[in-house]
């Protein structure tokens, strides 16, 4: 179970949250709170598989948003023309297919250079949608078939799926993969001569990762009831999601989806309030975070041994 | 069809003296700077305020110089974090978006464009020929700075070999840091030259950095000849894609060739084996 890394004493708050979370709906919350609330698991579910797969292991995908929204896109494209549990379904290989395009540096290229050669790759999701508008909506994007009509329902999915992902997270973080993945982070040639399989290794986090911010994403779509290329914008979730993978212990996962869920609310805070700011502050906060990571230390993405 | 040659000669020149830039620090000072797209598109914006209140003679140098404090404050900034490459990528982009936001803030979303010379010169754009003559005479400068000076020599000898160059009594801080106010000179050259060409808005920094690691990846990293023949090469089929096929292609192109290199020649197509990966 990954107690080497978190303890049951620091599982604690984290089950006191979620379970609080599942008794909010029957409390009078409105919809829109409900909305909100939604998002917010689904972000923290989101920047905790960007921490245990990307973090953990060293290797910085700055693309990570291509695969949150080439997953929406796979999702909505699948709904439009198919019947739902099909659609469902079908929206997993689909978003595989997508994601494939980040798998292939992952194997050939490393450290800055693969975070550079994925940087790249949320930015020309905004051309092809402009070249074919009838595939994927152009700027606007795709409008997602709704399945669930009562935000009560559409929380309780997400919630679902929030505590599934974790566990899932919880249940690798005991396994013989996380240690894997570490090993790759302190030094990926002395793991191979150790007798991991790299490349194995690689290709199932990738395949993991995909899957699991699929499943994050069909709730995702249907809160947000639109899936357009603003999803493969760095800002919120990848920069959101690397500040709340250095706030503590990077690689747990437990830690960045607290983190994240808190940075999401503050997003949501500077949304209403300060619009015009809100990049100034989330840049300010990211090298704000960074900076006392070195000051205090524990620079870069060291996980606690 | 000649405009089309001629834009693209020009384009193709300003977009190498932006990947010289680029090249420059990361071969010097070891710090991929993302935040060079938002540096470019700074000057633009620092300009075109100043143009509203005095002459453009006067506006363009104080809007230069004041790019290069901010370049010699953000050298600061990434000098601190450069021992963990991973590290000073993500406090680039938080610089870039830092610098995003505040011209968000300022100027808004819409675009902007920069007039310096309106009118033509025997048929051709005074601001093309200013674009040309300013890129090239950039480019030439740069040449004889790294051949003939000491700091160019400096340079060579701390982008070759950093320990060996302090242990000759080469101050490495120092000589980044010079490297870096010169990207940053070019960064704002560039800039001058290209915003009355394309207009430009808070966020097109990005567009700018694809453009500039394509440049610098495609051609090989420190390849003069790779830079010149990959800026040239992708200001051609840009403008070739733009005009026969739209707009959106021509976004498209620098990211695709870009991924392409990347994936089948890591050490670009001038490179000499020199790559990260």
């Amino acid at each position: 179970m990954g107690l080497k890394e978190i303890s049951y004493g620091e599982l604690i708050p984290l089950a006191v949250i979620l379970i609080a979370m599942s008794v909010l709906p029957m409390l009078g919350l409105s919809s829109y709170m409900l909305t909100l609330l939604s998002l917010l698991l689904l972000f923290g579910a989101l920047v905790s598989i960007y921490d245990f797969f990307y973090i953990r292991s060293g290797y910085i995908n700055l693309g990570y948003t291509f695969i949150v929204a080439s997953s929406a896109f796979s999702i909505a494209i699948t709904l439009e023309r198919l019947p739902t549990a099909l659609a469902i379904l079908a929206a997993f290989p689909l978003s595989m297919l997508f994601s494939i395009a980040i798998l292939v540096p992952m194997l050939k290229l490393r450290g800055p250079f693969y975070s550079v050669a994925t940087l790249l790759y949320p930015f020309t999701l905004a051309p092809i949608a402009r070249l074919f508008p009838e595939v994927f909506g152009g700027d606007v994007g795709i409008y997602v078939r709704p399945l669930l009509s009562s935000p009560t329902h559409l929380y309780y999915l997400s919630l679902a799926i929030s505590i599934g992902v974790l566990s899932l997270l919880f249940i690798l973080l005991g396994t013989r993969l996380a240690i894997k993945l570490a090993m790759i982070k302190d030094d990926e040639t002395l793991a191979e001569s150790s007798g991991i399989g790299v490349v194995r290794v690689k290709i199932l986090s990738h395949v993991m990762c995909t899957l699991m911010v699929t499943a994050v994403m069909i709730p995702y779509t249907q809160v947000s009831g639109v899936a357009s290329v603003e999803l493969a914008d760095p800002m919120p979730v990848l920069i959101y999601a690397l500040m709340a993978s250095a706030l503590y212990k990077p690689g747990s996962a437990l830690y960045s989806f607290l983190g994240g869920m808190g940075i999401w609310w503050l997003d949501n805070f500077m949304r209403a309030a300060m619009y015009d700011l809100r990049l100034v502050v989330a840049s300010s906060l990211l090298l704000t975070i960074y900076a006392a990571r070195v000051v205090l230390g524990v620079a870069g993405t060291k996980i606690r041994k | 069809m000649l405009e089309v040659f001629l834009f693209s000669v020009i384009v193709g020149l300003v977009y190498m003296l932006m990947a010289i830039g680029f090249n420059l620090v990361l071969g010097v000072s070891r710090i991929v700077n993302l935040a060079y797209g938002a540096q470019i598109i700074l000057t633009s914006y620092i300009a075109s305020t100043l143009l509203n209140f005095i002459p453009a003679v006067v506006a363009l140098p104080i809007s230069v110089l004041l790019s290069l404090v901010i370049g010699a404050i953000l050298w600061l900034v990434l000098w601190i974090f450069r021992k963990d490459l991973i590290l000073s990528i993500v406090v680039s982009i938080a610089v870039a978006l830092l610098i995003e936001g505040v011209l968000l803030k300022i100027y808004g979303a819409r675009l902007i464009s920069l007039v310096i010379a309106p009118g033509d010169i025997m048929g051709i754009s005074a601001q093309w020929i200013i674009a040309a003559i300013s890129s090239i005479a950039s480019l030439l400068a740069f040449y004889l700075m790294m051949s003939r000076t000491m700091i160019g020599k400096r340079m060579a000898a701390v982008a070759e070999n950093e320990d060996l160059a302090r242990y000759m009594g080469i101050n490495v801080r120092v000589t980044s840091m010079l490297s870096f106010i010169i990207a940053s000179l070019f960064a704002s050259i560039a800039s001058i030259a290209i915003t009355p060409l394309y207009a430009i808005y808070p966020h097109v920094g990005w567009y700018y950095l694809t453009i500039v690691l394509a440049v610098v990846i495609v051609g090989g990293l420190g390849s003069a000849m790779g830079a010149l023949a990959s800026s040239m090469i992708l200001s051609f089929t840009q403008s070739l894609a733009a005009y026969y096929i739209g707009s959106p292609a021509k976004d498209l192109i620098p990211l695709t060739i870009l991924i392409s290199v990347l994936l089948l020649r890591p050490e670009g197509i001038f490179g000499r084996g020199v790559r990260w990966a």
